[in-house]
């Protein structure tokens, strides 16, 4: 079920087009990926989901009807660029957030009290933000956007700022939230967690979206017919060179193993292909080569910077 | 709404527990009260320290006591009329209470008009002794003791009273020596005392004397050659004071010389009153025009540091924020213009309270130290200054800081509350809270602006100028709008919103059509809610604007973006 559409959304700046007819569809219980380099527009888009700006074309739905200005208490936003009151004790300002966000007060103690100790931040309710750690600031944003139950999570880069332990610890908390049931879009430049975490993906680059679906069909979609194989043993290396059905991407020769990476041309069948490399040693494994999606990520941001 | 309640009380709140706040508002009282009180405690450590004056004078004129010069008297003519009036008291069946009294109203007549004005001590004192003489005769006359026994005990009562008359009130303070002491420096006449001596004594610092003033022999004829010698610097006051002395002296010498009546010259010098009475439907009132420039003044000045003190408070709330990079957390659950208002509406609560503090603090700190200090000043201000005194207060501006400058007894107090109560003053006071709050919001708004278009308070300069410019313009004008309140720049200044708030309040206390006052006004509130616009379309882009040095062209396209 889909819990949130923006619908061919576009954004003019004086001098830039932010988004040109970008359309991003969520369901219910995913974790979507926004992807995109530097400048794309990414920011902007999520800008116009949490109503800071408003898109000069396009429609946002919320559970199938219009997004309200009301709704913002349904949506939870990390922002990339985050921050708090320095001079604000840690408590209290978290307090304040929280009803900003409609919270009551009474409600907003007792949750913040829970995740403050989860986190093990408790010992600083009462001290100046100015004296916590980056790390700790962020745990109390991110213990902010997520407060108030909301429905919608939208988090821009949430892993910078963290060490890897508390980037794990974050990482586990939003499994979690998606399978208490939120649905979460998640905007990162980090393609090993989007591979880790995303169920669909959006890729824009210049306010056109370039890649838009199922990750592991945008997997599929790139692969190009490279298979790797392993042999037990040395190889003889020249008589799998002298089939010209396929190419030779890279060999390695080893004293026990050894293994080559080889690019199919498209009429042969893997099966005749197997029966080609029996003579060539003895296999062990036989494997496709999916591309990551760092490789996706790059090959389409290049291909379409090249032709412009 | 609820959202705007809690951002304005998180404004408030965070700035009123800051310690800034907390040592600004104690310390602006004391500012405060230390302009208003420093006079007075200057004038009471000075008084603390008379000078001791030697004088050597060689014209042995200056020791001698003299009928003081400004005062019209002839004792003689007193003895006369008493005896006069004793001579026509009607005796044996002519005796009646109506012309005992006929004649000692006379007298009291006589007495008031024979020592000037009325306002020295003599006639009060004199008016009791002929009220005791009054009764005495009374009572002598209804005895029923014969003629001759009767007219014994009334002489007697008059030669008492004329005695008691001499004695009590002329030779009191109608003499006065030449150069007489005052308040502040003792003269001490050292009649046949080495010159050289003296000085040895003066130059050691160690002497008795804070100076000697030599007058020579021939200052009557060359009115030159008095000299005065001190260790230290003498106080401008005990110089003056001297001069001018020695000046009245040789004017009144040489008017003598030329056979000039003195009390001829006296009578002629004179000093008027002019006072404006404003005649309108309601009725004459006095004019208060020293008073209203004082309260136009006073009004523009609070306004103009109302405007700069909290204008600049919300620039850099704005600023922090953004450079806090919080306002992103916040936008995404307010309106951009509820924070931005929120802020504006906060600090204004803020600046308010801190106005209030400083108006009761200062009240009871001055309060506080004059009552710590009026001892001293109230002997200034009791009629007990000697007649030559009174004399150079009149005509002369030179020993005027020898004056206190803080003689605000009860009376003038009084005289003053019932001055600005005629001074419309319930509307002066509707006026100034209403331009002090919008003169606030109009400029706090493009304050806001400002600080969502930089990133730090040392890019402000080139938005500020603008901003500025209109207040300072404000305040300098106000010396020619108070010269001119219903002039051309006055009017137009008190118009144009930027400049209103100051102009206007300058204006107000002069009573000037009301229309003006509500076209300002509206015009006025009607530039808030555009300026507040604008600010607000600039703000909602500018906040989230980083890391960009931003233009005024840039700022003009913020204004066609779609929020």
């Amino acid at each position: 079920m889909e819990l949130f559409l923006a619908e061919n959304i576009s954004k003019q700046y004086a001098n830039h087009l932010a988004l040109d007819h970008v359309t991003v569809s969520v369901s219910q219980g995913s974790i979507y990926g926004l992807l995109g380099p530097n400048g794309a527009g990414k920011t902007t888009l999520i800008r116009i989901i949490n109503q800071i700006t408003a898109p000069d074309t396009g429609k946002l739905f919320l559970k199938g009807r219009k997004l309200q200005p009301s709704d913002i208490s349904l949506i939870g936003y990390l922002p990339e660029e985050r921050g708090l009151y320095k001079k604000m004790k840690v408590g209290e300002q978290a307090v304040y957030l929280a009803q900003l966000k409609d919270l009551p007060k009474k409600e907003a103690i007792r949750r913040l009290r829970i995740w403050f100790e989860k986190f093990d931040i408790l010992q600083w309710w009462d001290k100046k933000v100015e004296e916590l750690s980056k790390g700790m600031q962020q745990k109390v944003q991110f213990i902010i956007t997520i407060l108030h139950k909301p429905e919608l999570l939208i988090f821009d880069e949430p892993f910078s700022g963290f060490d890897p332990i508390n980037a794990n610890l974050i990482k586990q908390e939003i499994l979690k939230l998606k399978e208490e049931g939120a649905t979460i879009l998640f905007s990162t430049h980090n393609m090993a967690s989007v591979e880790e975490l995303c169920d669909h993906i959006t890729l824009i680059n210049k306010s056109k979206t370039l890649l838009q679906g199922e990750i592991n069909e945008i997997k599929q979609k790139f692969k190009s017919n490279v298979f790797e194989i392993g042999f037990s043993g040395q190889v003889n290396m020249p008589l799998a060179t002298l089939t010209p059905s396929y190419e030779i991407i890279d060999h390695k020769t080893g004293k026990n193993i050894s293994s080559l990476k080889l690019k199919l041309n498209s009429d042969i069948k893997t099966n005749d292909l197997l029966s080609n490399l029996i003579q060539v040693g003895n296999i062990i494994s036989f494997n496709e080569v999916i591309p990551n999606m760092n490789d996706v990520f790059i090959k389409v941001v290049e291909e379409t910077n090249a032709l412009n | 709404m609820n959202k705007i309640f809690l951002i304005i009380k998180r404004e408030y709140l965070t700035r009123v527990r800051k310690k800034s706040f907390l040592i600004m508002t104690f310390i602006g009282p004391i500012l405060m009260a230390g302009l208003l009180i420093i006079p007075m405690w200057l004038e009471k450590i000075s008084k603390e320290e008379p000078k001791t004056i030697a004088v050597i004078d060689e014209t042995k004129f200056f020791n001698s006591s003299v009928l003081n010069p400004n005062v019209n008297i002839k004792t003689d003519t007193i003895s006369i009329v008493f005896k006069g009036s004793m001579d026509v008291l009607p005796y044996g069946n002519n005796f009646s209470e109506d012309s005992v009294k006929n004649i000692m109203s006379y007298l009291r007549k006589f007495i008031n008009e024979f020592t000037g004005d009325g306002q020295f001590i003599i006639p009060e004192k004199a008016i009791k002794i002929i009220d005791r003489l009054e009764k005495s005769v009374l009572s002598a006359g209804k005895s029923g003791l014969p003629e001759d026994s009767l007219r014994k005990v009334v002489a007697s009562d008059y030669d008492l009273a004329l005695n008691q008359i001499k004695i009590d009130c002329i030779n009191e303070k109608f003499f006065t020596r030449v150069l007489p002491d005052n308040e502040y420096i003792t003269f001490i006449f050292l009649a046949d005392a080495n010159i050289e001596e003296l000085k040895k004594e003066v130059r050691s610092g160690e002497g008795t004397f804070d100076g000697i003033l030599l007058i020579p022999k021939e200052f009557y004829d060359d009115k030159s050659g008095v000299q005065m010698f001190a260790h230290k610097e003498l106080p401008t006051g005990v110089t003056s004071y001297i001069k001018y002395t020695l000046e009245k002296e040789l004017e009144r010498v040489t008017l003598v010389s030329q056979n000039i009546d003195i009390n001829m010259v006296n009578a002629a010098k004179c000093n008027i009153a002019i006072p404006v009475v404003l005649l309108n439907e309601e009725g004459e009132e006095g004019s208060q025009a020293g008073l209203k420039q004082v309260l136009g003044w006073l009004a523009g000045f609070l306004i103009y540091i109302f405007i700069f003190m909290y204008g600049v408070q919300v620039m850099r709330g704005v600023i922090e924020e953004k450079t806090s990079r919080i306002v992103e957390i916040i936008v995404s659950s307010v309106r951009p213009f509820q924070l931005m208002m929120g802020k504006i509406v906060g600090i204004a609560f803020v600046g308010l309270t801190q106005f209030f503090m400083w108006v009761v603090l200062t009240f009871i700190l001055i309060n506080g130290l004059q009552n710590y200090l009026s001892e001293p000043a109230k002997i200034t201000t009791a009629p007990q200054k000697t007649q030559i005194e009174q004399g150079l207060t009149q005509s002369g501006t030179e020993t005027q800081q020898q004056q206190p400058q803080a003689e605000v007894s009860n009376a003038d107090l009084l005289s003053v509350i019932d001055a600005v109560s005629n001074i419309l003053f319930g509307q002066v006071i509707f006026a100034f809270v209403f331009y002090f709050l919008f003169g606030y919001l109009l400029y706090a708004a493009l304050f806001a602006a400002v600080g969502s278009a930089v990133d730090a308070e040392t890019d402000t300069q080139q938005f500020m100028l603008p901003i500025t410019i209109p207040i300072i313009l404000a305040l300098i004008s106000v010396p020619v709008i108070i010269q001119n309140p219903e002039g051309e720049v006055a009017i137009w200044l008190s118009m144009i919103p930027f400049t209103s708030p100051i102009a206007m309040m300058a204006r107000i206390p002069y009573g000037i059509p009301w229309i003006q006052v509500y076209a300002s006004m509206v015009i006025l509130v009607a530039t808030f809610i555009f300026v507040t616009w604008f600010s607000a379309k600039i703000y909602r882009t500018g906040i989230l604007m980083y890391g960009k040095k931003i233009t005024y062209k840039e700022l003009w396209k913020w204004l066609k973006y779609k929020g």
